[in-house]
């Protein structure tokens, strides 16, 4: 099982997505906001990253860019509500392995995380 | 009041404000952000007193009824000159010429509130899981206190209203906007229930 990195500055999506990712065997580190997911990442060195894109301080697509800076193989699983298709398009040039939209399915979250420990992207 | 978990509550304005911001995006053809909206729970009677703390001068507002196993009253709020900036934005500069609120402004408006109204409460109910059917959207121009005269119900359940600050943030310019949920006791007792089954 992984250790995955959630960021999210909103407190209830980090209480959700913890609890449903614990409960499929993973460990789990919270940052909320972009500049500690930038340190907590660095380190941390999590296996995985579930990254929002709505955060005050840097944008979620600031942080993907930048830790896959840090390091070209990290795996970034994108959760916004920000549904719009430029937006997915961004995430994926980006080089997020998957943009999941909230509130995500508990069984989609489970199943990015159990493919990702597998080592395949979608 | 009612126990309701505030994290919650603004996670689920935070979805439904960015549907919202999805469909507007498709209607424009333009890329359109939305801030983590900031949040008030707040008895009805004391919304005026937070409503002139964040609202001046006259305000555009589109105002739409739902009900089904909530209900109650939605309205968006934006103060003229800046929805009329909002239209103009919306519309690469064809309405809201000059800050004024025109006719051709006012429609935009209307279906800029329309969407956004529909996207936040079918967000709510798909999220809950509760059915809410809503009225056709209506646009007036007017005081704070005419606004709040529209929301004056006679009831005998106490009345709550939750106020969400946010930002629409488009071609590098940013629009303050609330939107305003006003409900009874029995549907702000729902809405928490709701909140904690499908939440977590």
């Amino acid at each position: 099982m992984a250790r995955i990195l959630i960021v999210d500055d909103s407190n209830y999506a980090r209480r959700v997505h913890r609890k449903v990712l614990e409960a499929a065997g993973h460990s789990i580190i919270e940052a909320s906001t972009g500049m500690g997911a930038i340190e907590s990442f660095s380190l941390e060195k999590p296996d995985a990253v579930l990254l929002d894109l709505s955060m005050e301080d840097l944008s979620g697509l600031e942080v993907l860019r930048t830790l896959r800076g840090l390091d070209p193989a990290a795996r970034v699983v994108v959760c916004s509500a920000d549904v719009q298709r430029s937006t997915e398009e961004l995430v994926s040039a980006a080089g997020a392995e998957l943009f999941l939209a909230k509130p995500a399915d508990h069984s989609r979250l489970v199943q990015a995380f159990a493919t990702q420990s597998q080592g395949s992207a979608t | 009041m009612p126990i309701v978990d505030m994290d919650a509550l603004t996670e689920l304005f935070n979805v439904g404000l960015h549907r919202a911001a999805a469909s507007l995006s498709e209607v424009t053809s333009q890329r359109i952000v939305v801030d983590l909206p900031k949040l008030w729970l707040l008895p009805i009677r004391d919304i005026e007193v937070r409503l002139r703390e964040l609202l001046a001068g006259e305000l555009a507002t589109v105002h739409q009824v739902f009900s089904g196993a909530v209900a109650g009253d939605a309205v968006l709020l934006i103060e003229q000159d800046k929805a009329a900036s909002l239209t103009n934005l919306m519309t690469d500069g064809d309405a809201g010429q000059g800050g004024r609120l025109d006719e051709s402004a006012r429609e935009v408006l209307a279906e800029v509130g329309n969407i956004v109204l529909g996207a936040c409460l079918s967000g709510f109910g798909d999220m809950l899981h509760l059915k809410v059917t809503f009225s056709v959207p209506s646009i007036h121009v007017d005081s704070l206190g005419a606004v709040l005269q529209a929301l004056a119900v006679e009831s005998n359940e106490d009345q709550f209203a939750v106020i969400a600050a946010t930002r629409f943030r488009l071609s590098d310019r940013a629009v303050e906007g609330y939107l305003l949920i006003a409900v009874g006791a029995q549907s702000l007792e729902r809405i928490s229930s709701a909140l904690t089954l499908h939440g977590g």
